[in-house]
């Protein structure tokens, strides 16, 4: 008997069969589809900034994005990194352009976009795409440090109610003081120069601000119904100084492109959260930590001491003015403005440069969080005053990636029967 | 009947596809004309051929005798005329010697073997000699010889026999319906192997969307329990893969947690240490047979099943039939492109059809359509580290053994994996990291045997 004989034909084959390792069906998820997902989850603040920046905004989007994919390709290349042909590569790049771009400032100049996406592409992705810190931030902390005046500006444009997505940019009629969006009184203008609501807040650290004197004093001398010099300034801060926070939700406040939305943002947000490539531990850490911090952190609101400058108040989240909530509503305008929900979903949610444990996640977020209000109150280079109203964020979450490793290290999830 | 709750951490919920044949009776197959029978189907020591080329052999007979204390017996699930010794290649992918059988078509069987037989003749003092001589063997992918695992069990004080029924792969209903249609005989086998090992108490894990299934075996159980002092009952347990896995029935069952070593083969015998031993519901079925009618473990219920299937079905087929011939009776779609033996999710895909099906074999699966998996970059999303069942980082540990600093792995519990592979099904970058772990494994398992021979010093030199 011979072996021909007892070993009968195979199949016919007519392409072989796969020979793999396990498992032998895998998830539906691949990491261009993760890409594709969070790049889909960007499009409502990215329409809210085309609305209320114009076209100067879609050129922003359009250069960012075009700039960093050009100059991944050509580093690739040059760099011999295989990480764009792999899936995932080049939806990965697509998406750091656009967050770039929700990043900056409308007005900013094209140039300084095209230096962004270098720096993200060349130092913040690096060699092996693996990186610790987060590029675009990355990409962005570096040209900011050189054209801080483009980045962190005291006041900035936005478009008028009649002339939104269509309107110029260029030559706003200036606003001096905040009224409702809605009833700007430049109707007839494209667009209106605004204060950033963040550099109001510093100011009451600074405690040089006038307004600010001027409340503490006037509360100094009242009578009866005028209240704690606290709740005094921060009704005044939150009624002549800050924006409506109707204008925070809707996105009608100067500010980056794709951070002053934050109804698209949440919206952005919760698809995220919806497919899981957030957890809501982290979310609820991050900004329950920024507004804990918030609502602790000391201002400037206390009585005149003896330079005629206001003492430091610990605790502003619990001040009420008259029965106003005014302290809560501070917490909340720290929450909405200076991008703060821009970092929570796209940045600190950035896979790469997060922990990657539940509990790692948490404190990492506890950390950005804390560390936003910190900066965003306490950071001040008399050369950029204004560098920290919306940096601030983008630092902390700079910062914390900087731990990511350690926290990865000491969050390791408890192993079986240890 | 309640079902319990997984207790464990992570775990996933996979599509069951089990539906195709869940409902398909085992049908026993008519011999096919050439039987491989593998020498080689267990661990330890292959069987030693006691057949000639040319010799006639009956049903039951012995072909192949146990080569010394880990090792079993080989029989002819048929009878017929022994061809030719040979080697081949077996589903996992090792060799072995096989005895090649050419089958008459007549199932003459040896005359004492399927007659009545008394399970108490087999007692403590026989039973490994006895196991051996009809070649039981786990079912499960395991494959350790059965009595070796029971006197481990016994070394152990194992109080609790847990039988997994669970059946936790997709597509495989091999142990499902084996357990409807043998429930008397799953009862039967744990009462005895209870008996053998001297534990009180049997559990048998079924899923809990079999709950008929469960509640009818746990009357029998209860039933035949009583008669011999024994507790014994069925549990429903949730379907969260990988609830079938010895360690996570102890940690769902018992709420225990051991800890896991490396020499426990991915777990699977460190729950003793808790004092539970675990078998498959196919061994204790083919102890019972044994025991009961003095019937060698030669046949084996086999699950075909998959998208290239047209025929989906269970199938009762001689151990050592050969793939293909088992595929013929299924109207398998000819353009398939992957055979799986075993389950899709630790199951070894086949370079051709010529494998032969071992006791091992607890279904063959089909997929139609090329899934090609180009590993990307960790993205380090963290769905490795949410879903694995022990709580370790995958993907840390996979980056370890990538970059060769195995040592570290130890202190990141790399032992403690179970292999279930999970952490490669979630992978969006699709990256093999189970296999990566387990090369860790392997690395650490190096050097702890370097260790143990008192060869510290070169392991030491490799740390670099
Ligand atoms: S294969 Fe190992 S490391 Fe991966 S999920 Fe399963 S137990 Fe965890
Ligand atoms: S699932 Fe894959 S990509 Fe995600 S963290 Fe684990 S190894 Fe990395």
């Amino acid at each position: 008997m011979t072996d021909a004989q007892h070993i009968a034909p195979s199949r016919s084959v007519a392409r072989p069969m796969t020979v793999d390792r396990p498992p032998h069906w895998r998830a539906s998820e691949t990491a261009s589809r993760v890409y594709a997902i969070i790049i889909y989850a960007t499009v409502p603040a990215l329409l809210a900034g085309f609305g209320f920046f114009g076209f100067s905004a879609l050129m922003v989007v359009a250069v960012s994005v075009a700039a960093t994919f050009v100059f991944d390709s050509l580093f690739s290349w040059l760099a011999h990194r295989p990480t764009l042909a792999l899936h995932g590569g080049r939806m990965h790049t697509v998406l750091m352009g656009l967050l770039l771009a929700m990043s900056l400032p409308a007005t900013v100049n094209w140039l300084v976009v095209v230096l962004a996406s270098v720096a993200t592409v060349v130092i913040g992705k690096g060699l092996l795409g693996r990186y610790t810190w987060q590029p675009v931030l990355l990409g962005r902390l570096i040209v900011q440090v050189f054209f801080h005046r483009q980045l962190s500006l005291p006041n900035g444009p936005v478009l008028g109610p009649e002339h939104l997505c269509l309107g110029r940019l260029a030559d706003p009629a200036i606003v001096p003081m905040y009224g409702s969006w809605l009833d700007a009184v430049a109707r007839r203008a494209d667009a209106f120069l605004l204060p950033q609501p963040l550099a109001a807040i510093r100011d009451l650290v600074g405690g040089q601000a006038e307004w600010v004197q001027q409340a503490v004093a006037q509360v100094s001398q009242g009578g009866a119904d005028v209240g704690t010099p606290a709740g005094a300034v921060l009704f005044k801060l939150i009624w002549a100084k800050l924006p409506a926070v109707t204008d925070l939700l809707i996105g009608a406040v100067p500010g980056e492109i794709g951070a002053t939305c934050s109804i698209a943002l949440l919206a952005g947000g919760l698809f995220l959260l919806y497919h899981g490539y957030i957890r809501w531990p982290m979310v609820l850490a991050f900004l329950f930590a920024a507004a804990a911090t918030a609502a602790i952190a000391p201002l400037r609101i206390g009585l005149l001491d003896g330079d005629g400058v206001p003492a430091w108040r610990w605790f502003p989240g619990v001040q009420f003015h008259n029965g106003m909530p005014v302290g809560p509503l501070y917490v909340l305008y720290h929450l909405l403005s200076g991008g703060l929900l821009l970092g929570v979903f796209f940045f600190a949610g950035d896979m790469v440069s997060r922990p990657m444990t539940r509990r790692g996640q948490i404190l990492f977020a506890i950390g950005c969080g804390a560390g936003t209000i910190l900066i965003r109150l306490y950071a001040f280079i008399p050369a950029a005053p204004y560098l920290f109203t919306s940096g601030a964020t983008y630092l902390a979450i700079l910062l914390m990636n900087t731990f990511t490793p350690l926290l990865d290290r000491i969050s390791q999830p408890r192993a079986f029967g240890h | 009947m309640r079902t319990i709750q997984s207790l464990f951490h992570g775990g996933i919920y996979l599509p069951s596809e089990k539906a195709l044949t869940l409902d398909a009776p085992v049908q026993a197959i008519a011999d096919p004309q050439f039987i491989f029978i593998p020498m080689r189907q267990h661990k330890g020591a292959p069987a030693v051929p006691c057949v000639q080329p040319g010799e006639l052999v009956l049903q039951g007979q012995p072909i192949g005798r146990a080569d010394g204390e880990e090792s079993v017996a080989a029989h002819s699930p048929v009878s017929g005329k022994v061809c030719a010794i040979d080697d081949i290649r077996l589903p996992d992918g090792t060799h072995s010697l096989a005895a090649v059988i050419e089958s008459d078509r007549r199932n003459e069987a040896v005359e004492h073997i399927n007659v009545p037989h008394d399970p108490a003749e087999v007692s403590e003092a026989n039973f490994a000699e006895r196991f051996a001589g009809w070649g039981l063997v786990q079912m499960s992918c395991r494959g350790m010889p059965l009595h070796r695992r029971l006197q481990i069990a016994r070394d152990n004080q194992v109080h609790t026999i847990v039988v997994n029924a669970m059946e936790s792969e997709p597509y495989l209903t091999a142990d499902h319906r084996l357990t409807v249609e043998q429930t008397l005989l799953v009862a039967l086998g744990l009462a005895h192997l209870c008996r053998l090992i001297g534990a009180d108490r049997g559990i048998v894990a079924v899923d809990h969307r079999r709950r008929e299934e469960a509640e009818l075996l746990d009357r029998l159980l209860v039933e035949h329990g009583e008669a011999l002092g024994l507790t014994l009952g069925a549990e429903c347990l949730d379907h969260l893969y990988p609830q079938g896995h010895e360690l996570m029935l102890l940690k769902t069952l018992f709420d225990e947690e051991v800890p896991v070593r490396l020499d426990d083969g991915a777990g699977g015998l460190a729950s003793d240490r808790a004092g539970v031993c675990v078998l498959g519901v196919g061994t204790v079925a083919a102890a019972a047979d044994a025991m009961l009618f003095n019937r060698p473990l030669t046949h084996r219920v086999v699950t075909v099943s998959g998208e290239a299937v047209r025929k989906p079905g269970n199938f009762l087929a001689p151990v050592g039939t050969r793939v293909f011939d088992l595929l013929a009776l299924c109207d398998v779609e000819s353009e398939y492109d992957r055979l799986v033996v075993g389950g899709p999710m630790t199951g070894v895909a086949q370079p051709d059809d010529q494998s032969v099906l071992t006791k091992q074999t607890s279904g063959l699966v089909l997929f139609g359509t090329a899934l090609v998996h180009q590993p990307g970059p960790c993205i380090r999303c963290g769905w490795c580290v949410e879903d694995c069942p022990v709580g370790i980082n995958p993907a840390l540990l996979a980056d370890l053994a990538e970059s060769g600093q195995w040592r570290r792995g130890s202190r990141f519990h790399a032992e403690t994996c179970i292999e279930c592979n999970i952490c490669s099904y979630v992978c969006p970058s699709r990256l093999p990291v189970m296999e990566r772990i387990c090369k860790l494994k392997r690395a650490l398992e190096r050097e702890e045997d370097d260790g143990a021979s008192g060869r510290v010093g070169e392991g030491a030199t490799r740390r670099t």
